[in-house]
């Protein structure tokens, strides 16, 4: 279905080329609006919210922050590290937000698992429900997500 | 009764309530299903769409009078129509872009895209159908856009209170959109009777 | 019979049609040629309407900063429009608070010239120049991180104060169709003014990073412009505190250059922090000059080193080192440059040892 105009510009500026390498939409073929209720709808399923996500990550990131670059544990389950590169990186859905290039790296000490995202995928998912397209490379499935960051019910528990 | 007696404020007004464009005669649905997610986008793009019926409604009224009856070209109609659309839109965006730069930057694709929006050569048709004088085509032209343009604010009015309801997941996007419109198309069924103007 | 009329009647009102449209066109397109005047007449310019204010400056030489080559995402290009733009346009509104707007602030990348206005600009930016620039050569400091050298063309200096940054202009390729560009710190002396050095990390996934790392070689053509930026020495002649991580280290080290260079009566610590020690470079020319001139201290320091690295510097995070190290924070002034955490951090533990706020320095990219 044709999206609002505004929508489509917010998704050209996601192609890749525009604001990173290799865009934010990955092989997804979908319009952006389709991307984000489907996703919507898979976060609502899971009785979470966006922003209580976020808040899970943020929560990890800021103890990245901590080690400068050095590995940090937090409450005995993850271990998060974060690299961090100068200049900032605007947000695709024009809202004037610019991130900063960081990412955090988690891993989960019980499973082994690692997780990594920017702190452009915090804002995208806290303000807009986003979660990147399918096969791009920070594209974080929500049902993945949660269940790397606990499981809905300590999500749920948390904010 | 005959038509061209019809008062044009009566037609004014049964296009906007028994005659609807979108509700009663289902026409321009393309834009209206995809621009009505956003309140103030939707009426943007009615008042464009408004404007444009107008202008085209007058226009292509004369072409009918004056080239298309006269050279006997009344096979050629529907291409001749589309034409002088296509040119009437095109330098209404120019004018846009020139006076009214914000909102041309708001409706982007869309305003292009009211060239095949079927309301457009519809209302042509039915002033030709109707055999309407030019006031009247002038008025019907008028409140046609008034009532595609209410029923796009109206869709996108139900559509942003909605956006934060749970849905079944088949319906999102343009299955809901046609349910509302279906039953306001109900509702809007309530009003004929109150004016005949074919 | 019939064709002939249907074929000409459709072609004449095709024609007229035509005709119609090409004469909106030239009435309501077409905006001449327009004037722009900047700081009260201090330049007139004669531009032809019709492109952006950012585009018609840029093509007059004129460049205003901005990183996102007009989409309207990076709110870098605004200048204060005292006349002539035209209402408010909505790609402008997210960047602009109420009291931007009431000064007049405008996005330069947004406002069509349609016919005479009146701007202003900072002082600062009719100094800045585009340079076509060739690299001589390419050093490769670190798994992730390039030093480019590029050279001016022949006759053509750069003048500029240590700390300064260019903007550095990628080409397009593979799926980048654009030429973008992003701000790079010049790490070389001003006195080398035929020339500059530049130290690049690869961003993961970044447009212009990617582009050095990738695509460019010894002999290629580079378009840079500058100089631009706040960060250098402001002349107050007391003692530096300096601190840097990785890509961080080049406008420091232009700083420090220039300072020995002029032989400024000022005395220098150098605190370059890393995790482990493939990320640490060019630690050959600043032991070599720590050796070489008694005022500048150079203290490498590793968060995190490991055994391989056979690390017998200092150890910990950079803040803790320099907490370490500073004895007495007053009268001192800090240049720091690196990510963003870095410097929060460093501000945190410098403001804690008597270093006041209004003298640390830091580079701000937008």
């Amino acid at each position: 279905m044709k999206q609002s105009p505004n929508l489509q510009d917010i998704q050209d500026a996601m192609k890749p080329g525009s604001l990173s390498a290799e865009g934010f939409l990955g092989t997804d073929d979908r319009s952006l609006s389709d991307i984000l209720q489907a996703d919507q709808q898979a976060v609502r399923r899971m009785g979470v919210t966006h922003q209580a996500i976020a808040a899970a990550m943020r929560r990890l990131t800021e103890t990245a922050k901590t080690g400068l670059g050095k590995p940090v544990e937090l409450d005995g389950l993850y271990e998060a590290t974060d690299d961090e590169f100068m200049g900032r990186m605007p947000c695709p859905f024009r809202d004037n937000f610019k991130a900063e290039k960081r990412t955090t790296t988690v891993r989960n000490l019980a499973t082994g698992q690692t997780m990594a995202w920017s702190d452009l995928n915090i804002h995208m998912i806290e303000a807009h429900g986003f979660y990147e397209g399918f096969g791009s490379h920070y594209r974080l499935e929500p049902a993945a997500l949660v269940d790397f960051l606990g499981g809905s019910e300590r999500l749920r528990t948390q904010s | 009764m005959s038509i061209q007696q019809i008062n044009p404020l009566v037609i004014f007004f049964a296009s906007i309530l028994t005659s609807n464009m979108i509700l009663s005669n289902f026409l321009g649905m393309c834009s209206y299903l995809s621009v009505s997610s956003e309140f103030k986008t939707a009426s943007g793009l009615g008042k464009a769409v408004t404007l444009v019926m107008v202008f085209t409604t007058a226009i292509n009224y004369l072409v009918y009078r004056y080239v298309i009856e006269p050279l006997d070209l009344v096979y050629l109609q529907y291409i001749i129509f589309i034409m002088v659309i296509a040119a009437l839109v095109q330098i209404i965006e120019m004018v846009m872009d020139r006076f009214l730069p914000d909102l041309h930057i708001k409706l982007g694709i869309f305003l292009p895209l009211i060239t095949v929006n079927c309301a457009i050569l519809g209302i042509t048709l039915f002033m030709v159908i109707r055999q309407y004088t030019f006031v009247q085509s002038i008025f019907f032209g008028i409140g046609s856009g008034v009532g595609w343009w209410l029923a796009i604010i109206a869709l996108a009015a139900i559509r942003e209170k909605m956006a934060k309801t749970k849905l079944p997941r088949g319906l999102e996007g343009p299955g809901i959109s046609f349910i509302i419109t279906g039953i306001m198309a109900l509702a809007f069924i309530g009003f004929s009777g109150i004016f005949t103007i074919s | 019979m019939a064709i002939l009329t249907t074929i000409l009647s459709v072609s004449a009102i095709s024609g007229v049609l035509a005709l119609v449209i090409i004469l909106a066109e030239h009435f309501l397109n077409n905006y001449g040629e327009c004037e722009i005047n900047i700081n009260n007449g201090q330049k007139i310019l004669k531009v032809e309407g019709g492109s952006t204010l950012l585009s018609s400056l840029a093509a007059q030489k004129i460049f205003i900063p901005s990183a996102c080559g007009g989409k309207a995402t990076c709110g870098l290009c605004k200048v204060i429009v005292k006349s002539g733009a035209g209402p408010l346009l909505p790609t402008e509104e997210p960047y602009l608070n109420a009291q931007q707007r009431q000064q007049g602030y405008r996005m330069a990348c947004q406002v069509k010239v349609k016919g005479n206005l009146e701007i202003e600009v900072p002082d600062e930016l009719f100094n800045i120049r585009e340079f076509n620039t060739t690299i001589e050569s390419i050093t490769q400091w670190t798994h992730d991180i390039k030093g480019l050298r590029l050279k001016l063309p022949p006759g053509e200096t750069i003048t500029f104060k240590a700390g300064q940054y260019v903007n550095f202009y990628s080409k397009p390729y593979a799926k980048v169709k654009e030429s973008v560009f992003r701000a790079y710190s010049i790490s070389s002396a001003p006195s080398d003014n035929q020339a500059i050095e530049l130290i690049i990390r690869q961003v993961p996934e970044g447009l212009c990073s990617t582009y050095v790392h990738t695509m460019l070689k010894e002999g290629d053509s580079v378009t840079i412009s500058g100089p631009y930026g706040e960060f250098h020495l402001h002349g107050e002649n007391r003692n530096l505190i300096m601190i840097a991580g990785g890509s961080g280290l080049a406008p420091i080290r232009s700083l420090v250059l220039d300072i020995l260079e002029k032989e400024l009566d000022l005395d220098m610590t150098f605190f370059f922090g890393a995790v482990t020690k493939r990320d640490l470079f060019n630690l050959d020319e600043l032991n070599d000059l720590q050796a070489r001139h008694p005022n500048f201290h150079f203290v490498p320091a590793l968060s995190k080193p490991l055994p391989e690295d056979n690390w017998e510097g200092e150890v910990g995070l950079i803040t803790d080192v320099v907490g370490r190290h500073i004895g007495s924070g007053e009268n001192k002034e800090a240049y720091l440059c690196g990510s963003p955490g870095m410097i929060n951090a460093c501000i945190q533990v410098l403001t804690k040892n008597g270093v006041t706020e209004d003298r640390i320095y830091y580079d701000k990219f937008a």
